[in-house]
Formats: C-alpha cells, structure tokens, sequence
C-alpha cells in the first residue's frame, strides 16, 4: 500500500477503485451471461422438448408393443439352430480363415490394380491434351513426341487393365467360396433381423427424440447454430403473400416449429375436452401436466383437426403449399405465442391464456388470427366465382343468408350487383293489398307471418320513445300513403269458376305448392331460410289477399310481377279457382283483429318539417308545409321516409328507381380497419373486433345509438331481421369474407372451362330453388317427405308413395340427350302424365337453358352438346324377341311404362315414363346401366332389378331371337346367356324398334 | 388523491408548464438556496415520491412506461442533475469571488496527475458499467417495434422522434415553414453565432452565474422552455388528435376540443370595426404586417436605450443588431404562444392566397 502511494499520488483511492472495477467487471459478466441465456431461452424450445418427450414415450410404448409381438418361439427355434450352424463352422475353421485371408491379400491387390489403372489414365489424359494443342498448333516435332508417349501409355493401360480385371475375379470368386460357407448363417441372421425390424425402426426415430448427452449437446447454447434436433421449422410460400402495405412478401410460417404434429396422423384429439385419442398420449398428458396447462399442450401437439382436407401432402391443401396463415392468418413469422397474434375462442380461454402465457392483443399486427369458429371466411380468397364453396357449410349459409336477406339491396357488394330484389314490385300494391293491412304489416311484420323475411324496421330499441313511436305512426301512415298514391290500381275480376276448398288443399298439398312455401295445417319449418321457404309461407295469406288477384297471379304470376321467381304451374280455371278457395280459408285471426295506432298530426308535420328544413331555409320549410294539404303532407313524409328507410333496396317502388342504396358498401367489409368500426359508447362492452362488431349490429342493429344524442331522422337505420345465434354467426362470417384477397391469382383455385360451366348451371338450380322438389347432386328433393305424406295420408302405401315425388336429376348428364333437355326446359312437356306433382313452367330464355343443359353434361362429364347416334334398323327376328320378352311372360314392362297413348295397365302408382320418348330423350349407354343395376342409379326406384347378375335366364324360345355366343343353347327349357347381350337387344328395341313401322304384337 | 391529480393534471397544461418554467428559470437561477446540497436532495426525493406516487395510475404508467419513452424519464434525472451540478458550482465560485479568492477550477488547474492510470482507469469502470446498463436495457425492455407502415392508416397521435418533439409541438402555433424550416435554421444559425457575438472571457474554464447573468439565462430559457419542456409536453401530454392530456389523463380518442382560434385580420375588420373581411389580401393583412414590421423595427432602438444599454455599448451597432434580432425570434415563440391561449388568436398574418401565414 505505502509503496504504492511512493510512486505516484493518486486522485482516488486505488483500493477503493480496484474494488469498484472488480464488481463492475462481474456485473458484465453476469449481463453478459444473462444476455446469452435469454437469447436462448425461448418458448417455442420448450414446446418442441415436451413434443419430443411426448413421441419418446408414444415411441417408446410402441417398442415395447413390437418386442412383445414377436414370436419367443421361432425367436429360440432361429437362435437354437444359429447355434448349430456356428458349431458346424467350427468345424470347418481352416478353410474359412483360408479364404477369409487370401481374401484379405486380395483386397490390396485389387485397390492397387484399381489405382494404378485409374492413375495411367488420368495422366494419359494430360498428354493427350498436350497432343491436341500441339497438332492444332501446327508444332508437328512436339506433337509426334506426344503420340509416341501416349502409344506407349495406351499400350500400359491395356495392360493395367487385365491386371485389374485379373484380380477381380479371383476376388469374386473367393467372396462366392465365403458366401457358401456362411449361406446357412446369412439367412438365419436375415430371418432374425425380420422379426426386429419393426423395433428397428423405432429405435432409429427414438435415437433422434431421446435426449441423449449427443442430443443435449447439439442444443447446447452457443453451438445450437450447428446442428441442433430443436430448431425452428419454417415453410416459405412464394404464391402466398402478406400485404404490409408497399409491398407483398411472402409468407413464412413458422406455425410448425410449435405445432410440430400437425401435418401428421397419430396425435388426434378431442378438440373439446382436448384429450388424445391415444390413450396412450393422453395418459402421459394427465400425468405430466396440470390441467390448466394439459389443455394448452395438448393442443399445440395435436394433428389437424381434418388431415384428409388439410396440412397432409395427400390434401388438397398440402402443408407445404398452402402453409397455416393462409386460412388460419395471424402472424406468419412469429415464434411466440403471444406475437403469432393468436386469438382466444373465447373469455374464458382468454382468462386462461392471459394467466398461463401472458397473452395480450397484439396491437402491432393487422391480421390477428381467425378463431376457429370464422376461420371459413378464408375460404373465399382462393374459391371464388363458385356458388358454394365445397364442405364449407357455414361459410356457404352466411353467403346464402346474405343473399336471402337481400343484404346487396341497402349494401353494395361487388358480385352481387345482379340479384334481383328480394322483396315483391310494390308498383301494383295497391291493386294486391289494403292500407290498413299495408300499416300493420310495416309496423310489425313478423306479427303477421312469423317466418317472413321482412325485417323490424320501426320500434327498435333507438326509436322506442314514446315521441319516437308517435313519430314511427306517422311515418307509416306516410309510407302508406304514398305506396298507395303512387300504385298502379288494377281490378281483378273474382273467379270465373267456383272453387272448392277441398279439392284446392288436395291440390296444394300435391302440385309442388310445398317446395317453395309453408302451406296447410300443421305445416311449420320455422324460418329456416331453407329450400321449402324460398317462397313465403301461405298459412295466412287469408288476411292479405283477395279472390280476384290471387286468381289472377295464381294463372300467371308474371304478368302481374314480370320479375318474379313464382313458376307457372299451367293450372286450370277450376285448378286455380280451387286453390283460391283453399287459401283465402288461411287466416291469421289475432293480426287481423289488431287496430292500426292513430297518427298525432301534429307529430306527422313536425317530421315532416324537419325533412323539409333540411332542403330549404326554416322559414320557406314552414311555408311549403302551409301549403301542402293534409294528403299532400302525408305523400311528401312518405317519399322522405322511404327515401330513408331505404325500402327501394328490396322493393320496386315508383319514384325510387335509380336511387342509390343507403347501406355503406360491404365489398371490403372484412378487411375494414377495425378503427372505422363505430362502437359508440359500446354500452355492452363488445370486444373491439370486427366479428364481435358485426355479430352484435347484425343482432342488435341500433344498439350503437345507445347513449347518444340524435335526431329523429339521422338515427341509424339498419331493420332488425330477428336472426338465430347461428344465422348471425354465419353471416358475420360471410361479412368477414369479403376482404381484400392477397393471393396471386396463379395460386387461387382456379376454375377449368368445364367448371366455370358447372358452376353457371348451380347458379340457376340455386336461383330457381330446383332442389325444392329435385335431388341435385345428391342434395335436396325438400317436397318429397311432405308430398309423400300427402299420399300417405290418402291410404297409399309408404312405398308406393315415394313413387309420387319428383324424380331424382343425380346423373341427368349421362341420363338424358341435351338437345331433349333444352327443349324440355323452353317447352315443358309432361314425362310422367299421372303425377300430381308438375315440373312448372319457368320461362327459362334460351341462355339461361343451354347454361342448364350444359351443366347437366359437364356435371356427369358427357360429351356436350353433340353425341354420335347411330340409326339401326333392327331385323324381323330382333323386333319379335325384343316384343316377346316386353311381355307379361318375360319382362312384362307394358304394365307399368307407358308407350305411347297406350296407358299402362298397372296401378298408377307404379307407372313409369313412356318409352317412346326415349328415342329423344334418353342416351343408350344411360338405359343399358339402369336395366343393369336400377337401385345403383336411383335408390329406392321401383324399377325392379332383373339383371344385376353377369348371366341371366330366358325360356328357352328365346335362342332364336338373340344373337347368342359359341357354345350358348338351351338346357332343360332354360336358356342361360351373359346379360349384356338381352340388354342390348332391349336398349335397342326401346331406342329403335319403337319407332319402326311394325305391328306390335299382341300384349 | 384525486384533488392532487387535478391539480397535476391543470397544472400540466401547456401554458402553464411553459409559464411554470420560464419562472423558475427567470426566479430559480438567481435563487442560491436552490443550488445546495440539500436542495438537490429534495429536489430528487421530491422527483422520486412523485414517480412512484403516480406509478400507481394506470395512465400514468402507461406513457411513462412505453419503451419509447424510457428515455424522456431519464432526460428528467440527467437534465435536473447536471444543471443542479453547474449551478452549484457556479454560486460555489461566484461566492469565492466575491470573497476575494479565485474558482475551484482554478485551483485545481495547479495539481496534476498522469493520464494513465488516473483518467483511463476510470473511464474503463464507466465504460463497463455503461455496456452493462445498455446490455441490461436490450434485455429488459423490448425493441419498441410497430406494425407496417400504413398511408391509410397513420397511428393516432403521429409523433416525431423524441428529440423532434419539441418542433412538433411548435407546429401549433406557427405555419410549418416557420415552425419547421425558419426557427430550427435560426436556431443552428444563432448557436454558431454565439462566439462571434458574445466575446466575453468571463466564466471560461470556470463556473460562474453573476459574471454573466443575462447569457445563462437566455439559454436556459431557449433550453430548457423552449426545448426541454417542450419535449416533455410532446411525449407525454399530447394524445389523439395532438390533444392535450394530463399524466393522469386516459388517452380518449374522441376527445373534442372547441376550434374558434381567429386571425388577427377577423379581430380587427369583423370583432372591432363590425364589417366584413376586405377582398383584397394586402388590405385584409395590412395591419399584421404593420404589426409584424414593428416587432422587428421598434424593440431594437428601444433596447438600446434602456435593458440592453450596455450591450449596445460593447458589442457596437453591428453586433448588437445581430443579437437582438436572434433575440427577438426566440421571444416570438412564446409571444405567439401566449396569444394563442389567451386570445385564441390563430395567425397575425394570414395569406392563404400566398400559402404565407405568421
């Protein structure tokens, strides 16, 4: 210390700083420590080791379930006769060191004749380099210099090579000599690693999931960037791409380095109570962890939840091409759970998360992942242009609710332009329907007709004030009168003929009324937006209607509504005039027997105004309305309150053609920043995303006007459709769908021409509602059940009865020629006269009939539209077989297929199609696999089935008619031949024979 | 409780923070009792209760709390510590002076030691304990990262880099070309005039206050008014929409302020006379130029005369004019300030016509 201080003074105390430097210096130190520990730390590590645990055990557990597989006893058998051979070898021990050793010399002999020849003529080949340079160089000394070495080398070679050639088959043949001594223990050794081979494998997988000192080493810190077993996994999507708004990067999903199970089978689990379905795993799950944590762990180590659909390379979206982010979104690159910008299902997962990972909303990513319950709403960004998107059911409903609601009408959304009007031309209302219906309906529509699709539009909770309900009274009246004032007024004359109401329920009940409404006693869908309420239900359309209009519309509904999607059921006078009686008895007693509330004039001038004062200046605004008379007033409100309300979106209404529609535009509706999204006071707490914004405006549309201050008229406006938990979950989804697709159109799913054709053709069996009455593509046929029970009702049979629905079009490709098709769709013709049921007239133009026509073939891919026919004439023989076996003695088809005029001679029940059509409408191929197999084609049909057998029988008679092959000839009265040759000589005697000019013989 | 952060809260207000802190530089620097050793203690308990005191407010926390701001807290700590250091060195030495003895400095100046080991030895414990405070910083508080740049969508308030903040928050008060291009080149140009105006020895090499009151005080009202506070308001009191908030202020979006600040041409022709604007934008501006003309002509001469007689002695006509020029820019900033809050006035001269507008 004192000599220290001698040498030179010092300003501090060189202890005291020596002390200092020394703390300062283990405080780097542990920083430092510190800073590498925690680049190395990471969450997703920790995943990936309990996974790798997790397959350890199952691994594990599968070894041991393989070594106890084996056969102990042919285990003991191979090893006892090892034994045996072993000993034999023994004996045989000099021979085998023998070859084992000049096979050992060998080996050096064979790698120096190897070297030496290869060596030769790598040096062979440098000078023939140098000859060529020389001889192109025209150095004619040097180059003959060149060619003599290399003569001489190529002579070397030639000799190094017999050599080499030499020793190898003397190697060969004492490697032959060793295998023949060993061959007894080779194949036991072979037949024992067999038995291992399954454990084999395993070992090898476990090798890699142990963690062994080699295993731990590699994921040591600081040289983990060597090769570690844990590591990042990574899937880069060059199609796919993030928008980060300059510009679009592709997407890296790192998704896997967590759920590192998920493109594989064998962790499935139950996503509810998320448990494995391996017992195995799941026990190990319950025993390792805390339940809390188990759910978690469970399920970022499960498979997809649908691996046949998703992530496996089988898929249609395999995991390396489509990734996770694609559909799921979230944040591709993240590593962590919480800035993968996941999304709890819901708050108690949230609760659970917020405690067990720290999760909080992660504000600096735009596209937070889609809970599992809207994650459909991807679907459209590669599938588009389709009608539905194939197994996305809830996707596919909210598209339909939308289109059902007629959300398009106040919304613009692009695509959607071309929907008609969901709501019926009130240009003519006034010739349909009364006023003091007209004010009770707007009021309360559901009050009248349960099931409508008019919305609630008035009294919703920001207009229930007393003042805003007067002020809702006089708005009504206002509409009213206005629709009134601006109507066409046509009068309806009543019925030529008397209806009778029974024969009317008969005829609702079997015409086909039921695809499309809810009609008759008991009959009660709910509002399902289903097949059989594409139409509005009719229980009540008593207290609506008039005799004279329903006639009229009944005959033909286009002439009264040139736009409407009601068919033309060809009815006759008395049909319709029956159908008349029978539904005006439908009334609905309570709505009826309600008053209509009285208008407070002095409300109705103050709102009215108020809308004038917003044209003009106040005191021009109070004059105008002197001036107005009290009809006057009520037309102008009117005008105003439509113009607001915004009923043009769904209505045709004079005056309001060329309107733009009020609602803001949907295109991009799901891809809205969530900012623009006006929570107002949020009274209810709704969580600030857009799916729990639209799912509660689409549940409580007005509530975003709680708390605030506003007049009458700047109120929101948007009705309230009284839409079911689901329904509103469905079109929340379908909204989310309508976002900005950042998938390069390369990568979507695009459709071929034949698609693109098949898809025209569902558009119209959609718009049309076929599958009211048709099952299409193994969908729909809704009337059937309902029209059966009809029948049943009758007295028929619950069999038979089927036998009175609306034929099945599965197949109607394959089944009928287009040009037939097409002219059935402009003409229809009855194929099956003593039906009840009838397929309408739907006016189809020629368009929209080849799009339908050429769906059915593309469908069933078929030729379209041209097919080779060709014309037979069949001989005197073919024609009398063929007629013989159309007999009651054989085939007896007469008794129920119509032919011609000729009516069948069974029960109507079991009557079928006439067979002279078929010439036009059927394809050959279609009738030779129906006779072959009918239950194949039409489940349930009544065709009976008299082949479905390679041979079949016939009286013996027959061998002269049919063309039978060598060796074929009655035994024992019976004829016994394949059944193709009896259906063909069928098939061409329906197509062919029918229209020949032959007698047909007696039946 | 609550009565205190009111109170914080309409304290924190810009006029009043600005107004708060131009009085302690103008009254603080010249009181000595500030400048001890117990004054710094308090001063620095009194920081620290008040920081944990409001640590316990969630918006508080919040803003003090952003990675971005880390910074700002500290800039209260070190800008509060090195004046105090200065000052109290400065009132150490002017108090020896006045004794008759000479600076600590300057006794100092007279014992010497070697470079190595005594200076190097020290600065590398510094440069240790500085690594490890940044190592510490990098592993504790996350890399303030947002998400991509949006032109349709900027963030809500759209602030400048910390050090930017007290620019941005002149943006309120003046055009952007003056508030954003003029007073910064100013500044720059004034700074580096300094040595050529200001040749005054005294308090080289020492610290020293009553050698030269006026220099100090000038620049600790340019620092620490009109840079320093303006950054703490810029970073902490300003929200949406560049609303003001106090620190115990929730950041409310749809926060509204009333906007009915008038120029001075509407104060005159429509408040005064009761007629309409003038068409023509020189008549409708005429009395704001006048008026601006004669805040750059009359104060000099005036000056001259009384406050900054002996400046005008020294430094002669051509530096002085130079000074007082400087001078008066920097007091325009607050002179438009105040009329900002206390007559709403918006421009002085506003000729939209010419995108010009003082």
């Amino acid at each position: 210390m004192n000599e220290k201080q001698s040498f030179v003074d010092f300003v501090y105390n060189l202890d005291k700083l020596n002390a200092v430097f020394a703390l300062s210096s283990v405080a780097l130190a542990i920083s430092m420590i510190w800073m590498v520990w925690a680049d190395y730390d990471r969450e997703w590590k920790g995943v990936q080791r309990a996974a790798m645990a997790l397959e350890q055990h199952k691994v594990e557990t599968e070894i041991s379930a393989a070594e106890a597989a084996i056969d102990k006893d042919l285990l003991a058998s191979i090893e006892s006769r090892m034994k045996e051979v072993e000993n034999s070898l023994e004996a045989k021990a000099d021979e085998l060191n023998g070859v084992q050793d000049s096979l050992e010399i060998l080996r050096g002999e064979h790698y120096i004749a190897d070297q030496n020849l290869k060596f030769e003529k790598a040096e062979y080949d440098v000078v023939k380099y140098g000859y060529e340079e020389a001889a192109h160089n025209q150095h004619n000394e040097e180059a003959a210099e060149k060619r003599a070495v290399m003569d001489e080398m190529e002579r070397r070679m030639a000799e190094f090579r017999l050599i080499f050639e030499a020793v190898d088959a003397r190697r060969e043949e004492q490697r032959t000599n060793l295998a023949e001594i060993e061959e007894a223990q080779t194949a036991l050794q072979s037949e024992k690693n067999a038995l291992f081979k399954d454990a084999g494998l395993l070992e090898r997988r476990l090798s890699n999931l142990e963690p062994s000192f080699q295993n731990q080493f590699r994921n040591a810190p600081l040289v983990d960037f060597i090769d570690p077993t844990v590591k990042i996994r990574q899937i880069v999507l060059g199609d796919l791409k993030n928008d980060i708004n300059f510009i679009r990067v592709p997407k890296v999903d790192r998704c896997n380095t967590c759920h590192v199970n998920i493109d594989r089978t064998g962790f499935e689990i139950d996503w509810e109570t998320a448990t494995f379905n391996d017992p195995v795993l799941a026990d190990y799950m319950k025993a390792n962890y805390e339940e809390d944590e188990r759910i978690g762990m469970t399920k970022v180590m499960a498979s997809h939840p649908n691996l046949d659909l998703f992530m496996s390379s089988a898929s249609p979206h395999p995991m390396e091409g489509v990734g996770c982010t694609s559909c799921h979104v979230g944040r591709d690159r993240g590593v962590t759970f919480v800035n993968t910008a996941h999304t709890p299902s819901d708050a108690a997962e949230q609760e659970r998360w917020e405690r067990l990972y720290g999760w909080h909303k992660m504000h600096h990513w735009d596209y937070p992942m889609y809970q599992t319950k809207y994650v459909e709403q991807s679907c459209s960004s590669c599938h588009q242009g389709v009608v539905e998107v194939p197994k996305a059911d809830k996707l596919n409903r909210g598209v339909h609710l939308v289109k059902t609601l007629g959300c398009q009408g106040c919304h613009k959304i692009q695509g959607y332009a071309d929907i008609r009007n969901v709501g019926p031309d009130l240009t003519r209302s006034a010739s349909k329907i009364k006023p003091d219906w007209t004010l009770k309906w707007i009021r309360d529509p559901r009050g009248f007709r349960a099931t409508t699709k008019m919305p609630k539009i008035f009294d919703l909770q920001n207009e229930s004030s007393p003042q805003d309900r007067a002020r809702n009274t006089a708005g009504i009246q206002a509409i009213t009168t206005y629709l009134f004032d601006k109507s066409e007024k046509i009068d309806y004359p009543a019925p030529p003929v008397r209806g009778d109401v029974v024969r009317g329920e008969k005829l609702v009940a079997k015409t086909g009324c039921r695809a499309c409404h809810v009609v008759g006693e008991g009959d009660d869908k709910g509002q399902d937006y289903d097949l059989r309420n594409f139409g509005p239900s009719l229980n009540d359309v008593g207290s609506k209607l008039e005799s004279g209009w329903l006639y009229a519309w009944l005959k033909d509904p286009t002439a009264y509504f040139p736009d409407t999607l009601m068919p033309d059921l060809r009815l006759t006078d008395q049909e319709a005039s029956d159908i008349t009686a029978y539904l005006l008895t439908l009334r609905n007693e309570d709505f009826e027997s309600k008053r209509p509330a009285e208008v407070d004039k002095a409300v109705r001038d103050d709102l009215a105004l108020d809308f004038l004062k917003g044209r003009m200046p106040v005191r021009a605004a109070e004059a105008e309305l002197a001036k107005m008379s009290d009809h006057d007033r009520d037309v102008f409100l009117g005008e105003r309150m439509i113009a607001r309300q915004g009923c043009y979106g769904c209505h045709t209404i004079e005056g309001f053609e060329d309107m733009t529609p009020i609602g803001t535009e949907l295109t991009l509706q799901g891809s809205k920043d969530v900012a623009k999204l006006d929570f107002a006071l949020n009274t209810l707490n709704v969580p600030h995303t857009r799916q729990d914004w639209f799912f509660t405006k689409l549940k409580l549309p007005r509530v975003w006007d709680e708390g605030k201050v506003k007049p009458y008229k700047d109120k929101l406006r948007m009705p309230n459709f009284s839409l079911s938990d689901d329904d509103a979950h469905a079109l929340t989804l379908a909204l989310l769908s309508f976002s900005q697709s950042f998938v390069e159109p390369s990568a979507m799913r695009n459709l071929s021409a034949a698609e693109a054709e098949i898809e025209k053709g569902r558009k119209h069996i959609y718009e049309r509602n076929c599958k009211g009455c048709h099952v299409v593509e193994n969908e729909g046929g809704a009337i059937k059940e309902v029209l059966a029970s009809a029948y049943v009702a009758d007295g028929v049979g619950e069999a038979e009865a089927v036998g009175f629905t609306p034929p099945t079009l599965n197949g109607e490709g394959r089944k009928v020629q287009p040009e037939w098709l097409f002219g059935f769709l402009r003409n229809v013709t009855p194929i099956r006269p003593w039906l009840d049921v009838r397929m309408p007239t739907f006016g189809f133009n020629d368009e929209e009939s080849v799009e339908i026509t050429t769906y059915f073939s593309r469908a069933d891919e078929q030729a379209f539209p041209y097919e080779t026919f060709v014309d037979k004439r069949l001989t005197r023989d073919e024609m009398r077989g063929a007629e013989i076996m159309f007999t009651a003695d054989v085939y007896n088809c007469w008794t129920c297929h119509q032919q011609g005029d000729i009516q069948p001679k069974g029960d109507p029940a079991s009557w079928a199609p006439d067979l002279k059509m078929s010439r036009e409408r059927l394809k050959a191929a279609w009738i030779k696999d129906w006779l072959m197999d009918p239950q194949q084609i039409e489940a349930g049909t009544k065709m009976p089935t008299f082949f479905g057998d390679e041979q079949t029988y016939l009286p013996e008679n027959m061998a002269d008619y049919l063309p039978l092959p060598e060796g074929v000839k009655p035994e024992y009265g019976v004829l016994q031949l394949p059944s193709q040759i009896v259906i063909d000589a069928l098939t061409d005697y329906v197509i062919h024979g029918l229209h020949q000019n032959v007698r047909v013989s007696e039946r | 409780m609550e009565a205190f952060k009111s109170l914080i809260n309409w304290l924190s207000a810009p006029e009043k923070l600005i107004g708060l802190s131009t009085v302690f530089v103008l009254v603080g620097l010249r009181t000595r009792q500030l400048w001890t050793n117990l004054a710094g203690l308090i001063g620095l308990v009194a920081f620290v209760v008040f920081f944990l005191f409001s640590f316990q407010d969630p918006n508080f926390r919040i803003i003090v709390t952003k990675p971005d701001n880390v910074p700002i807290v500290l800039l209260f700590l070190f800008v509060g510590f090195f004046m105090w250091l200065s000052m109290k060195q400065a009132w150490e030495n002017d108090e020896r002076i006045a004794a008759g003895g000479e600076p600590i400095e300057k006794s100092e100046y007279k014992e010497k030691v070697l470079t190595w080991p005594h200076l190097v030895y020290i600065e590398l414990i510094c440069l240790v304990l500085m690594t490890v405070g940044l190592l510490l910083w990098s592993i504790l508080i996350q890399a303030p990262l947002e998400e991509p740049a949006n032109p349709a969508k900027t963030p809500n308030p759209s602030k400048a880099p910390w050090y930017f903040l007290g620019l941005q928050e002149m943006l309120v008060y003046y055009d952007p070309w003056i508030a954003g291009v003029v007073l910064p080149t100013l500044v720059i140009v004034g700074l580096m005039a300094i040595p050529y105006i200001d040749r005054n020895t005294k308090g080289a090499g020492y610290y020293t206050f009553k050698e030269r009151p006026f220099a100090i005080t000038v620049f600790m009202f340019g620092f620490v008014v009109l840079w320093v506070a303006l950054i703490v308001i810029g970073t902490f009191l300003r929200g949406p929409n560049w609303n003001f908030f106090g620190p115990y202020e929730y950041w409310d979006g749809h926060k509204l302020e009333a906007l009915v600040n008038v120029n001075l041409s509407e104060f005159i022709y429509v408040k005064w006379m009761g007629t309409g604007l003038p068409q023509f934008w020189l008549v409708r501006e005429v009395w704001g130029l006048i008026l601006v003309a004669l805040y750059f002509v009359l104060p000099p001469p005036i000056l001259a005369r009384t406050l900054f007689k002996d400046f005008y002695k020294q430094l002669g006509i051509e530096r002085y004019s130079i000074l007082v020029m400087f001078f008066l820019c920097m007091v325009a900033l607050p002179v438009k300030m105040m009329l900002r809050w206390f007559f709403n006035l918006k421009y002085i001269v506003a000729i939209p016509e010419y995108f010009l507008n003082v």
